[in-house]
């Protein structure tokens, strides 16, 4: 007991300190966005795995939606997919893959790098992607905040 | 076999049984297989996605229908069947495929049961029919194992004792490998037997041979035994007879056949006296002896034997007779012979002198009165002279049988000696001898004709008489006043041959003493 009690202060530092350093190393936190003119305010998580699994292709008010993937940021589409549907990219290809061959669901359309991302979101009202961030300019709307 | 067809069953139930559990495990992982399409079918609200998810299950056999449902859609396969068979199905919650904890649809399988039980069906039989070939394997080999181990030299071990013939040196062959198990000792136990029945027949066949040896003897004693002896049962049936009975029987003239009645009775001219005999001696328990005359066709040539007969009970209580015949004729022939030789004369047949004195002897002894008359024959010697010795014998057979022939039953004739008779009369007065005598005379005084010779010739007789106990009880003396008497009769045998007859008297016995 004696023993507990002299620990249990170093054993909060300690965990204290991890705690902050998974934080600080998950890096930057992700959001979703759409075009500044986009009639949607906000969806919610669900709302976005619909769109990027292909379930819908429009937004909840009827307007087109094109989800956006990035193909050169292993990172974030990774970190965006692992937060979103819990699944590493893998199985995410796989998951599309498989859907492929029946030419009804579309995945989402491709872009190379952030910058691609960027440009895309300014020209395209339907636009739906995943940025950091640190990224979000003002021609960008944020829907979705990943905790 | 029983416990073959246990078994089987038993096999079956358990292959069900754990069939129906691994179809069970098998319908989990069919469906784990299709899960994710279903989940993204129901997701996408696809249709082509769960037709594809529901045709990979029913794929199986062992999948009868499939139907996945959503609130968006329905698709099924061969349900109607399922439900029309009764069939439960496993229901399986479709899982949304990136937010598991929300349910997006339900996948209903229908297990294939007749499938799943054809299945166990064929697995138990397959089992069964390693089971019976197991079966039949380890049934033959155990067959060949206890035909070499145990049958093989079993019926060896018999067949070798059916040959042995026991008594003799032949035992039985132990079995390779066998002499310390049962068959072994079961051997050895056979052959110890053997051993011992040798020993016994070995001792028997001795005792028999020595019983054979003396049973031969025996039965030449016996068949050769010049005594006729037969063993005869109580009822009068021979048991056993020798050579000698049987000729014995030839000889009398009777056939030879199984019995001749009670105690052989048929054989006896008197066979009650025997009988009665017999069974006095019987009645002491003795052996019964006596000399019997045997019946005889041939009447000249009478049959006597001496026959002895003992009882016999055996061991069981039947009673036997043991008799023997012993032909005494010939003794008895030659008995008889000395007694006349004795006690007769040879030519008249009748008693002689010395017959007569052991008469007379005998009538004084049991104090029977008599008178004695001597007869003194006249003119014998003139016969005997002119005709020869044959015709004085003639004159004597003659008058011999005049005298029997007159005489009464119980009067005696005797030939006293040459020309001399003695007549013992039962009579005490002179005439009842006087009566007798008269008799006498008128038969010997017959005209007597000689072979040839046409002259009768006459004899004539001179009789002096005396009495018994009257005027002595001494032989001698009686005879002497007889012989006085005929002396004075044979004074007048030519004055008067008609008083020929003289009593003795007290007074000339007294002038004679």
């Amino acid at each position: 007991m004696t023993f507990y009690k002299h620990f249990s202060p170093l054993l909060a530092v300690v965990l204290a300190l991890y705690s902050f350093s998974s934080v600080a190393q998950s890096q930057e936190k992700i959001v979703v966005v759409t075009n500044l003119n986009n009639d949607v305010q906000v969806l919610d998580k669900k709302g976005i795995i619909d769109l990027f699994m292909g379930k819908y292709s429009a937004f909840p008010n009827g307007r087109q939606a094109t989800p956006i993937d990035i193909e050169l940021n292993d990172e974030l589409k990774g970190q965006f997919y692992k937060s979103l549907v819990g699944l590493p990219l893998a199985r995410v290809n796989a998951y599309w893959s498989r859907l492929k061959f029946s030419g009804r669901v579309k995945p989402p359309a491709i872009e190379q790098t952030i910058e691609d991302v960027k440009q895309r979101l300014e020209d395209d009202e339907s636009a739906l992607a995943y940025v950091y961030e640190s990224y979000v300019t003002d021609k960008m709307k944020v829907v979705y905040r990943f905790d | 076999m029983l416990v073959v067809l246990t078994t089987a069953e038993f096999f079956y139930r358990a292959t069900y049984e754990h069939e129906i559990s691994e179809a069970n495990n098998d319908i989990q992982e069919l469906y784990q297989t299709v899960a994710a399409t279903a989940s993204i079918a129901a997701f996408l609200e696809d249709e082509d996605l769960a037709k594809e998810a529901i045709n990979g299950l029913v794929k199986s056999e062992k999948i009868l229908a499939a139907s996945i449902k959503s609130d968006a859609m329905y698709y099924q396969f061969n349900v109607n069947d399922a439900i029309s068979k009764d069939v439960k199905p496993r229901v399986f919650l479709v899982r949304h495929p990136f937010i598991p904890e929300d349910t997006l649809a339900e996948v209903n399988v229908y297990p294939n049961f007749a499938h799943i039980i054809e299945q166990a069906k064929k697995i138990s039989t397959d089992n069964n029919y390693s089971l019976y070939v197991e079966a039949v394997v380890v049934g033959i080999v155990a067959l060949i194992i206890t035909y070499y181990i145990i049958i093989s030299p079993m019926l060896r071990v018999g067949r070798s004792l059916h040959k042995i013939t026991p008594g003799t040196k032949e035992r039985i062959e132990m079995p390779e490998y066998h002499s310390r198990s049962e068959i072994g000792e079961l051997v050895q136990d056979t052959n110890q037997l053997l051993n011992k029945v040798e020993e016994q027949f070995t001792q028997e066949r001795q005792l028999r041979e020595e019983i054979e040896f003396l049973e031969k003897r025996f039965r030449m004693l016996f068949e050769n035994a010049k005594s006729a002896t037969v063993l005869m049962a109580e009822n009068g049936i021979i048991e056993l007879r020798n050579k000698a009975f049987n000729d014995l029987v030839e000889k009398i003239g009777l056939e030879i056949k199984q019995g001749y009645g009670e105690l052989l009775e048929e054989l006896f001219e008197a066979p009650t006296a025997m009988k009665t005999s017999l069974s006095e001696a019987f009645a002491r328990n003795e052996f019964a002896t006596g000399e019997y005359k045997l019946k005889s066709e041939k009447t000249d040539d009478a049959t006597w034997v001496q026959l002895i007969a003992s009882p016999l009970v055996t061991d069981d209580g039947e009673r036997y007779y043991q008799l023997t015949l012993n032909d005494i004729s010939s003794r008895k022939h030659e008995l008889q012979k000395l007694a006349l030789q004795a006690d007769f004369d040879a030519l008249t047949g009748i008693y002689n002198r010395n017959g007569g004195e052991k008469l007379i002897a005998k009538l004084m002894r049991k104090d029977h009165h008599f008178a004695l008359a001597l007869i003194d024959l006249n003119g014998f010697k003139a016969v005997n002279d002119i005709f020869g010795h044959d015709a004085g014998d003639e004159v004597l057979i003659f008058v011999a049988e005049q005298l029997q022939e007159k005489i009464r039953k119980n009067d005696v004739a005797i030939r006293w000696g040459g020309d001399e008779f003695v007549l013992l009369l039962q009579a005490e007065d002179e005439v009842s001898v006087k009566r007798a005598i008269e008799k006498v005379n008128d038969g010997v005084k017959q005209p007597f004709y000689f072979n040839g010779d046409p002259e009768p010739t006459f004899i004539s007789m001179s009789v002096g008489v005396s009495f018994f106990p009257a005027m002595s009880d001494d032989m001698s003396t009686l005879i002497k006043l007889a012989d006085i008497a005929m002396y004075k009769a044979k004074q007048n045998k030519v004055s008067a041959p008609n008083d020929y007859l003289f009593f003795a008297d007290s007074a000339s016995r007294n002038g004679s003493q």
